[in-house]
């Protein structure tokens, strides 16, 4: 079936009363003034005519799949099929007859979990066929007219036209490509989301990339949305509960997250919990929408988080609120630290006949030896602790307060203390309320009280997010600090209690199951350090002492080597380099929202000495990214697709199988058989004794043979699995399925406080001080506040004792006083739905208009992304536009009012954009930085052009930056891996993929590896041009204070 | 003109047609929770695409929320209206001369911006204190929020239909439901302009004018509508407003529980928790709101009581600032059988008729007496024994 956009609205709207009416307008005239009414408010005598909503209510079939965006969640939901077509959605627990499986009749009751996770699936889910309808989509396989294998001509990336051609041509270009590569490495997969189309769309790719010897990124690292202080504190990825244990908290802090417009589908349990008697605090610069639900909300200045946290931890140390016990049995407070060197004391040191452990730290890490600890025990007396004397198996009643000479065997004496001391005398001594209160703005006597009420609160849980991780010393000492404060108070594993941080699509962990498919037969990509396309590929001479956040420090480091082969820093032999010459960008508007815009744009994708030769893009829509690709590839939406593909994601229990509900609509491939494809070509290409394995088709022919299943593939990675491994691919295409954890809800160290395993850590407890040279080099070994390396009016990457008296000349000589906040959007997941009508309009807020020609939006998209010749289409106002907040203080200062456009200039770059003056920012006359919000995920046509002085690249990412953090590019990481959990690797059977997993070191994707901290930059803004057109606003009614008062109509004011 | 006695008010008031001698024995009733509500507007969108997609509907938002207090689509419709009556005034009291109910046409362009202020606050930026709210102390945000669903309310005293000069406009015997006839209606907007909440909207491509319809194919197949069904908030509750304590047992079957319904419950009984939205226009509407407790009482005074010096209706308290105070109360620390209520919210989509709140279980019945939910408060923590098995796997 081929159905156009045409038909798609003709057939949405059939059976509406406009389409009925207008065709009946005749006849209803004709059979009026018969029909006498008496009093309508009792009864009403024909009521034939009510068959026309039950008309437009009635549908020919019910079909269900899954919406699962970068949003994490995903929801089942049904869709009402009418003449072929999705008309609408709904969440899968409707209970109406022909509403399929998993709607009948529980919804997620069928999946095993109760009735309290309906339902689940916002407005972007119910426009899911908008969105595959609308006019963005790429409707074929094309390359662009400037390219050629042999001359790339990247200059022409993004202003040249494309031109279509037969999906046989597409991957014969690719395959051609790839077997005259002379190294594997160089081709390049680059995937969003690690934990859905895992499958039959990118995850595809990975295992090619697994097979031919490439590469892989993600963006997940590069965009900041890992969050290392929870690594280095507990060894583990990131620490999380399934959504329904929020709701068993007594009292939650919120510490710059948006939950409430981030988490839609699962937000009711956070809701929750303050009628069953929980209390909220929020932490945030803004009045953050998020807010209006707190009892409390603390101010801060932005960038200061971590020292609210420290001076949480201060009230709690110097009221002594702590729980003693919990600090014993699971944290290494009570371990001695050496004064001189700031290494752990091993018992090796102390005891004559203790085993020392390798002499040699790859070694160390090879055994998984690290050697014992020494703690005093209730007598002052040293004993040994192993990594796996932990919890109840703490030897003896360790102190926690210890500072003192010690005789080591060697006879030498040496001062140790234990990490409790260190950190608590640094934090008495630099971190009480009042000094927090001029670091932070938050007033000490409300700081006191709330860390008061938290210590006090049984169960308590702390939240932080993507706007906290985008900081530079937030990621990292913030984090720490909130698990300090957390483990202090007992605060770990059991529900209702814990720190989460839900950023980004990481819980690929949750499908143990997952390396059998990706990495077969032993076979792995490279895991690519995206961090380093800046510093090398980029082509721009990057002064490495401020790009990569390297303060003038002594550190072996070396940037600038090779753009081939780049040296790596030492000790970070674990991160792979590699420039690519394909990249295959899958899932992901790479372009748009990578930071530091401009700089990728022009060396990255435009330069011809340090761009790839080839650009790959498959995508549903032309995207940004797409528009600057080499060859772009058009993938079916998830109504569309002809595979079915599986997800799960961090904050629910459930694995979700999707499946198409229509035809496709336009020439389209799933990226799984688009790769298959080209696996099928390089067999014909490349001879087998120079394939890295025997045949990559063989990997690839359940996508190729008439007799195979891809379903097989699905069924095999749940069998691989301990969380999947009950669990039959029919189970799961009749609905969504409860995975098989320790515990539902999934508590995170559920194990390791209630039955005494060890963190993923050397030391097996989580870990305040940090022994790795890496960090004790940086002095960043403690938990300290540091200042932002820009983002702060004070002096720059320097603790508060030195940053106070000084001045960041950014801020005091050049006026760069606003910081910018792009937070993630409400109606969009990142760029997605971006041009999807009501999105857009809804997304535009004021400015998004339901009059505008629906045109206007198709012509933008059109002029952009698919031009034809010279003949530019007449300008046309589209449903919405982007748009800036900014207080209306700072707004009045350059003479700005609502509407007005304003250019925004950081040192990267600048945009033009209009303004919306809202009084829930962050002035200036706070005390510092104002602050201006722009919602993430904006497509570069939504902005006007800068007619004075542009530069061609335009969008909300050009003021942004990537900094890299030198803490954490190194190999003595300790961390669990991804797959598979060490503590119990031995007791699960040979099936599953992780069984003998051990503990890993160094760079891992996802886990550990610099995130680009990109929020953490200064930007000036100014009055570009007036409004030739404003939108409405009540706040320039007479009436409205009034009203707000409630003394309109007489009331009392 | 008919006197009519309205409750919400606790007087009378002229309205243009008489009543039914007994109120009926079901009548379409809601509640929404906007402590709950986080304005997703999924409701919206679930409305949208089942009842407007069509030509000359690309405005109509059946189904909108507002951020109080700079939303509003139409751009300032409560204001306004507010503003041209008088105190203690119906709009039907109010109308002027040859006309049966008082209101305005909203112009295209007050249309236009359904997201207008859509998370926009109130309030100056607390620089060097915090914000705080804490009701035993009278305390609220001084800088403030909340999110606002509007809807039709298929009032009983529905300001669309008695401005109607065809009688297109009726409502339902069976269940309340206010329709406007497709095809006996004539565009002339009396309804587009009388409506105070500003429901009913002219279609400019057919001619004629639209109105919600409460989901009632929906409704007379015993499901909740659209709205309710897609809050993922778990904000809603749907159903039989008009089902007292006196009523039996559902379908006549003696194992379903009998008496009120759960919606009739939180608007109704002596533990009232859900407010009408501005109940002194007159219309008597059906949707209650269960109040936002952390906002100052003087403005939900005016939004969501009669507003009257004199407090005549059965609320709570001595004057209608204590009503809210009450009530805001009530939501903020619900009691136990109310907590209950509050779990049949978004667990099924069919009607829930008739309820029990027993210890931490709830359950609930449809109106043919089926029992379609039986929840706990609060689920159980499973852990699964066995050394194999790991929440880090």
């Amino acid at each position: 079936m081929s159905l156009s956009r045409r038909d798609f609205l003709a057939a949405a709207g059939t059976g509406t009363v406009g389409a009925l009416l207008g065709s009946a307008w005749g006849a209803t005239q004709s059979v009026d003034t018969i029909m006498q009414v008496d009093n309508p408010l009792k009864s009403y005598p024909n009521r034939d005519w009510e068959e026309v909503y039950h008309d437009i209510y009635s549908y020919d079939r019910v079909d269900w799949t899954v919406c699962h965006p970068n949003c994490t969640q995903s929801c089942a939901l049904n869709f009402y099929m009418k003449n072929g077509v999705p008309i609408r959605a709904e969440q899968i627990y409707h209970e109406e007859e022909g509403s399929p499986g998993p709607g009948s009749p529980g919804g997620y009751e069928e999946a095993g979990v109760s009735r309290h996770w309906n339902p689940r699936g916002c407005m972007k889910g119910l426009t899911l066929h908008r969105r595959t309808f609308e006019p963005s989509r790429i409707k074929y396989p094309m390359v662009r007219k400037g390219w050629s294998p042999d001359d790339p001509n990247p200059e022409g990336r993004g202003e040249d036209e494309f031109e279509r051609v037969s999906w046989d041509e597409a991957i014969d270009l690719i395959a051609e490509k790839m077997a005259s590569l002379e190294d594997e490495k160089r081709f390049h997969i680059f995937n969003a989301i690690k934990a859905d189309g895992l499958i039959t769309r990118h995850g595809a790719g990975r295992r090619l990339a697994s097979v031919f010897g490439g590469c892989e990124w993600t963006e997940y690292d590069w965009y900041a949305d890992l969050p290392p202080g929870h690594v280095i504190t507990t060894g583990y990825q990131t620490s999380d509960a399934d959504a329904s244990a929020w709701r068993a908290a007594d009292y939650t802090i919120m510490q710059g997250k948006n939950l409430i417009h981030n988490k839609l589908a699962d937000n009711h349990f956070l809701q929750e919990t303050r009628e069953r008697g929980g209390k909220m605090v929020g932490v945030y610069p803004d009045y953050s929408p998020t807010v209006q639900k707190c009892d409390r909300w603390l101010p801060v200045r932005p960038g200061s988080d971590p020292a609210f946290a420290l001076g949480v931890a201060h009230v709690i140390i110097d009221e002594e609120l702590y729980d003693e016990a919990f600090m014993r049995k699971f944290t290494t407070l009570p371990l001695l630290i050496r004064q001189d060197d700031g290494k752990y004391l091993r018992a090796h040191e102390v005891f004559e006949d203790h085993e020392p452990p390798a002499e040699d730290s790859e070694q160390r890490h090879e055994e998984n030896d690290w050697g014992d600890f020494v703690a005093l025990d209730e007598n002052g007396d040293p004993v040994p602790v192993t990594r796996e004397e932990v919890g109840e198996e703490t030897p003896a009643t360790p102190q926690l307060e210890v500072d003192t000479e010690l005789e080591l065997a060697s006879g030498e004496s040496v001062g140790v203390h234990t990490d409790f001391v260190r950190q608590k005398s640094n934090i008495l001594e630099n971190y009480d309320p009042e000094t927090v209160e001029d670091i932070t703005t938050i007033p000490a006597d409300a700081l006191r009280k709330t860390a008061r009420e938290f210590a006090d609160a049984e169960k308590a849980q702390w939240f932080t997010g993507e706007g906290i991780n985008h900081w530079f010393h937030s990621n990292d000492s913030l984090q720490r600090t909130i698990f300090f404060v957390q483990s202090m108070l007992g605060n770990i594993g059991e529900r209702g209690a814990g720190y989460y941080n839900y950023s980004g699509q990481y819980k690929i962990e949750l499908l143990d199951g997952y390396p059998s498919y990706v990495n077969p037969d032993g076979n792995a990509a490279h895991g690519m350090y995206p961090g380093y396309a800046f510093a090398f590929f980029g082509g721009e001479q990057l002064d490495a002492h401020e790009i990569r956040g390297d303060f003038d420090r002594e550190l072996d480091l070396v940037p600038q080597g090779d753009a081939e082969e780049p040296v790596m820093p030492t000790n970070a032999e674990s991160y792979t380099m590699s420039k690519p010459t394909i990249l295959w960008t899958m899932n992901c508007n790479l372009l748009n929202q990578t930071k530091h815009q401009e700089h990728v744009i022009e060396n990255f994708v435009k330069h011809p000495d340090t761009s790839n030769e080839l650009s790959i893009v498959s995508d549903m829509h032309m995207t940004y990214s797409a528009r600057h690709a080499d060859i772009v590839l058009p993938v079916p939406s998830w109504l569309e697709c002809e595979y079915p593909d599986i997800t799960v994601g961090p904050e629910n229990p459930f694995i979700h199988m999707d499946h198409g509900v229509m035809d496709p609509l336009y020439d389209t491939k799933q990226d799984g058989e688009a790769i298959a494809l080209v696996a099928e070509k390089l067999d014909e290409k490349i001879p087998p004794e120079e394939r890295n394995v025997d045949s990559y088709r063989a990997y690839f022919d359940k996508f190729l043979d008439d007799d195979e299943d891809v379903r097989d593939y699905i069924q095999q990675t749940l069998d691989a699995g301990m969380t999947t491994r009950d669990i039959d691919v029919e189970d799961i295409e009749d609905g969504p399925e409860r995975l098989q954890l320790k515990t539902y809800p999934r508590i995170p160290f559920y194990s390791q406080i209630n039955e005494d395993r060890p963190f993923y850590t050397k030391t097996g407890r989580m870990e305040f001080h940090k022994e790795e040279d890496r960090f004790l080099e940086l002095g960043r070994a403690d938990l300290d506040h540091i200042e932002s390396p820009e983002g702060t009016p004070y002096g720059v990457n320097k603790k508060w004792d030195e940053a106070k008296d000084e001045e960041n000349p950014l801020y005091h000589d050049e006026e760069y006083q606003f910081y910018y906040n792009t937070p993630h959007p409400k109606y969009r997941t990142h760029s997605s739905w971006g041009m999807t009508d009501w999105n857009l309009i809804w997304s535009s807020r004021d400015f998004g208009s339901t009059n505008a020609d629906p045109e206007g939006t198709e012509r933008l998209v059109e002029d952009f992304s698919f031009p034809q010749g010279e003949g530019e289409t007449e300008e046309v106002p589209p449903l919405g536009e982007a748009f800036v907040e900014m207080h209306p203080e700072d707004a009045a200062d350059i003479d700005v009012e609502n509407g007005d456009y304003v250019r925004i200039t950081g040192k990267r770059g600048d945009l033009v954009v209009r303004v919306m003056v809202s009084e829930r920012q962050r002035p200036r006359s706070a005390g510092d930085m104002g602050q201006l919000t722009l919602w993430h995920g904006w497509w570069p046509q939504q902005f006007p052009d800068d007619e004075e002085q542009g530069d061609g690249v335009k969008g909300y990412n050009v003021t942004t930056n990537i900094w890299l953090d030198p803490a954490q590019e190194t190999d003595d990481l300790v961390h669990k891996s991804v797959f598979g959990d060490p503590n119990i690797s031995e007791h699960v059977e040979d099936d599953i993929v992780w069984q003998g997993a051990e503990l890993e070191h160094g760079y891992e994707e996802t886990v550990w590896a610099p995130t680009g901290t990109n929020r953490d930059d200064l930007v000036e803004v100014e009055k570009y041009e007036e409004a030739d057109w404003w939108p409405g606003d009540a706040r320039k009614d007479e009436l409205v204070q009034d009203y707000i008062g409630g003394s309109l109509q007489g009331g009392d004011s | 003109m008919p006197e009519t006695y309205n409750p919400q008010l606790g007087r009378e008031h002229s309205y243009p047609y008489e009543h039914q001698a007994e109120e009926r024995d079901w009548h379409w009733g809601m509640i929404i929770n906007i402590n709950r509500c986080i304005n997703c507007n999924t409701c919206s969108f679930a409305c949208k695409s089942t009842w407007t997609s069509g030509e000359g509907e690309e405005y109509m938002w059946w189904m909108n929320v507002e951020t109080e207090p700079y939303g509003g689509y139409p751009m300032g419709w409560d204001m306004r209206l507010l503003d041209d009556l008088g105190k203690d005034e119906t709009i039907f009291e109010a109308a002027e001369e040859g006309e049966r109910v008082k209101g305005y046409v909203a112009q295209k362009e007050e249309w236009e911006y359904p997201a207008l202020g859509d998370d926009q606050v109130h309030g100056e930026y607390p620089t060097g204190d915090v914000v705080e709210s804490d009701l035993e102390n009278d305390e609220y945000h001084d800088m403030w929020q909340f999110y606002l669903p509007r809807l039709c309310n298929h009032c009983k005293n529905p300001a669309c239909l008695a401005a109607c000069p065809r009688k297109a406009i009726y409502k339902r015997e069976e269940d309340g439901i206010v329709l406007l006839d497709q095809e006996r209606c004539r565009g002339y907007r009396k309804c587009v302009k009388s409506c105070p909440y500003h429901k009913p909207m002219y279609n400019p491509e057919t001619g004629v004018s639209e109105k919600p319809v409460g989901c009632f194919p929906r409704i007379e197949e015993g499901n909740v509508p659209r709205c309710v069904s897609s809050c993922i908030g778990k904000t809603r509750l749907h159903g039989n407003i008009n089902r007292g304590p006196d009523a039996g047992h559902p379908g006549g079957n003696a194992s379903a529980a009998a008496g009120r319904s759960p919606v009739n419950y939180l608007a109704k009984s002596d533990e009232k928790i859900a407010l009408p939205l501005y109940p002194q226009f007159g219309t008597r509407p059906q949707v209650f709101y269960m109040p936002p407790y952390h906002v100052p009482p003087e403005f939900l005074t005016q939004m969501f009581t009669p507003n009257t010096d004199e407090k005549r209706n059965d609320w709570p308290g001595d004057t209608f600032e204590e009503s809210i105070k009450i009530v805001q109360d009530r939501v903020r620390n619900p009691s136990h059988h109310t907590l209950g209520i509050l779990q049949l919210f978004g667990a099924t989509t069919r009607l829930i008729e008739t309820y029990t709140v027993k210890e931490h279980r709830v359950k609930g019945w449809d109106r043919k007496g089926n029992k379609v939910v039986d929840m706990p408060f609060e689920e159980e923590m499973e852990v699964r024994e066995g050394e194999m098995w790991t929440n880090q796997p």
